[in-house]
């Protein structure tokens, strides 16, 4: 299984932020290995990963405040690694905002527009259009400290815009604000993005925040880079078994192979004597242990009858704010979900599950890696 | 508002409780510290005795203007404590941003080290210095052997007074501009260099407004602390009297000049206390303009 997958976008043009065989070492562990990654002119990128994946580390190797071990970062076909943070052009926003406290709203917008030397008239027409772009008009001479988090997180975003930055990167710029604000600023941080159209990364490890937003993720782990690919892909064709893990918090259970179709790609599985189809990636011998992952939306559930016995039993249901979740009890517990005027089941209920051979994933067991990769 | 009867008492009796936990200082304050302020003002206008006694003189203040070197003696403290302040603040400001540095490995044994002049006596502390820098040390024979000169070192000189000083003063300065950086973020001065800020607007636009106060307090705790002091300069500076500290010193406790000493102490105290002041005044009144600017303009 190679570790970078191709970056999609049309293949004759050249990716305007280019990381290749990107490596760091901090404190004798290695935070980033190997990555390579594409972002085109104008995309807007998820960087999704767990915490301690290296997410903030890549940002600061990009943004020239880490040195990196091996590997280059290029912007439009410029090596990066010897021009000084402040001479690339990058806009940033930080996790936790970092506005200046002793600069007024407007003076932080202006910040970096003061630092090119840019005359006051201009200034001031140019802080006062990201005032208006962000709805932050009314609040130009206050300070950081007097600010709610959402309107902090839109200064500390129109602070880094205002330069016309050519590569935006957004460092969790959600994770602090509340449920619902956080739905809300999500939207208007993709519209932003859009219609000033900057290329921009945007780290976080919330997926549905991920998907919402952008055109394609890359799903980093343990300082690797496991797959790039559109929302869709990343939940239709997982590339391995941390990614099929890690979107959509899928069924899984440990099975072993009675037989592999290279026509269709899939296998049927047998676990006692439940037996399934799963989709694979690669060729499987019979009688490899693999495991299965299947999300419970595609988990469909029929009444048993008389010509299938029935293996399992509704145990339990879940209400979800989406509709009810149905654990059943068979060889395996599985979650399944029906929408909530979906027929009565009763507990106890016999059942049969099945889904989609397309929409469940297999994949061989390896034989436990060191511990640095066991998350 | 209408505010419920037990709520208002138990305000009351909780503003009443940390104004009793204030009680002792305020007593020793007006005991200790204010009485002795008293005791000095009331000796500096008493009438010397053999002087019909009976009502208050502004004789030993007349004296203190009167005497010719004290012009001198004045102008020495102030530039020495200035000098002190500098040093401190050049050496202090960037030990200061040392440990606060978040990826410092060697903080706590750094602080440790600059605290520790504070926790050798005054006394030991100077007999060890007179040994480095006096006559026959390696500094002066070094010093002798580059510059020529009479072989008495750096000892009895303003140098070793303003050396001695900045390293006995240093902890405080660094405690306080450490204190103050708490507020600025590693995160910041990233976001000021994305914006194209060069390290040294970094600094000058961002770092040194928030560690102003700090820095402000610092001058201000070392300024004072450097004027009055004396057992440093009597014992580095010699027997020349030299400053005010060790003038007040000498009148008081050796040529039992009281009204003279008290005088001059008052005098002293006045200046430190304007000039303190003065700069807290300054650096207050940034603060509070950008507080109520902020405030009306907010809600
Ligand atoms: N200076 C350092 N010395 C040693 N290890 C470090 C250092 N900085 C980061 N690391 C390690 O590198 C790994 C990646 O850190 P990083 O901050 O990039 O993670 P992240 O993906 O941004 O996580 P989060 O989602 O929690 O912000 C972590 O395991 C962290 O402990
Ligand atoms: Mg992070």
């Amino acid at each position: 299984m190679s570790e970078t997958v191709a970056a999609g976008g049309p293949p004759e043009q050249e990716a305007f932020l280019q990381l290749r065989d990107v490596a760091k070492n901090l404190g004798g562990n290695p935070v980033l290995a190997g990555v390579s990654l594409d972002v085109f002119e104008g995309d807007l990128l998820g960087l999704l990963g767990p915490s301690g994946s290296g997410k903030t580390t890549l940002l600061n190797i990009i943004g020239g405040f880490t040195d990196l071990d091996a590997g280059s970062v290029r912007i439009a076909g410029q090596d990066l690694t010897a021009l000084p943070p402040h001479r690339r052009d990058i806009g940033i926003t930080f996790q936790k905002y970092a506005l200046f406290p002793h600069l007024t709203v407007f003076d932080n917008i202006g910040f970096g527009l003061r630092q090119r030397k840019v005359a006051a008239p201009e200034l001031r027409q140019r802080v006062g259009e990201m005032l208006a772009v962000l709805g932050l008009t009314g609040l130009a001479g206050r300070y950081p400290r007097s600010l709610s988090g959402g309107e902090q997180q839109r200064v500390a975003l129109a602070r880094a815009l205002a330069v016309r930055p050519r590569l935006m990167l957004l460092d969790e710029p959600l994770a602090n604000l509340d449920a619902a604000l956080r739905q809300r600023v999500r939207f208007e941080i993709r519209e932003i993005l859009r219609s000033t159209g900057v290329t921009s990364i945007f780290v976080t490890h919330d997926q549905d925040e991920a998907f919402a937003l952008c055109d394609r993720v890359a799903v980093l782990r343990g300082g690797r880079i496991q797959q790039i690919g559109t929302p869709a892909e990343l939940i239709y064709q997982p590339a391995n078994a941390f990614v099929a893990r890690f979107i959509g918090s899928p069924n899984v259970f440990e099975a072993s192979v009675q037989h592999y179709d290279a026509q269709t790609q899939s296998i049927r599985f047998v676990r006692d004597r439940f037996t399934g189809a799963a989709c694979v990636r690669a060729p499987l011998t019979p009688g490899t242990r693999v495991e299965v992952f299947v999300r419970p939306d595609e988990v469909v559930i029929a009444r048993a009858d008389d010509v299938q016995p029935a293996k399992f039993r509704v145990k339990d249901w879940v209400h979800l704010v989406s509709g009810r979740e149905a654990w059943i009890e068979g060889p395996i517990t599985l979650r399944a979900r029906l929408p909530s005027e979906a027929t009565h089941l009763e507990r106890g209920a016999a059942v049969i599950p099945s889904w989609r051979p397309e929409r469940a994933h297999a994949f061989a067991i390896e034989p436990a890696p060191p511990a640095a990769a066991t998350t | 508002m209408q505010v419920a009867p037990a709520i208002r008492s138990s305000r009351l009796s909780r503003r009443a409780t940390s104004l009793l936990l204030l009680a002792p200082t305020t007593l020793l304050y007006l005991t200790v510290y204010l009485g002795g302020l008293v005791m000095v003002l009331v000796m500096s206008i008493d009438v010397p005795p053999g002087v019909d006694s009976g009502g208050a003189t502004l004789a030993h203040y007349r004296d203190v203007f009167g005497s010719a070197p004290i012009g001198a003696i004045v102008l020495r403290t102030l530039r020495d404590s200035l000098a002190t302040v500098a040093g401190c603040l050049l050496l202090g400001v960037p030990v200061a941003r040392y440990i606060t540095a978040s990826a410092s490995r060697w903080k706590g044994i750094v602080l440790m080290a600059v605290l520790s002049p504070l926790m050798v006596s005054a006394i030991g502390r100077i007999f060890g210095w007179i040994a480095l820098f006096g006559p026959g040390s390696v500094i002066a024979d070094g010093l002798t052997a580059l510059f020529g000169g009479k072989p008495t070192g750096l000892l009895y000189t303003e140098a070793a007074i303003i050396i001695g000083l900045t390293n006995l003063l240093l902890p405080f300065m660094v405690l306080s501009v450490a204190s103050s950086r708490a507020h600025f973020e590693e995160d910041m001065s990233k976001a000021a260099l994305s914006l194209g800020a060069t390290p040294l607007s970094v600094l000058l636009q961002v770092e040194l407004p928030l560690i102003f106060p700090g820095i402000l307090s610092g001058a201000l705790i070392v300024f004072s602390l450097s004027t009055t002091n004396f057992v440093t300069a009597a014992l580095l500076g010699g027997s020349g009297r030299d400053l005010v500290g060790y003038e007040i010193y000498l009148d008081i406790l050796v040529y039992f000049q009281q009204g003279r000493g008290a005088a001059l102490a008052m005098l002293l105290l006045v200046v430190v206390v304007a000039l303190m002041a003065l700069a807290i005044q300054t650096g207050v009144q940034r603060h509070e303009v950008r507080d109520t600017a902020a405030r009306t303009r907010g809600t």
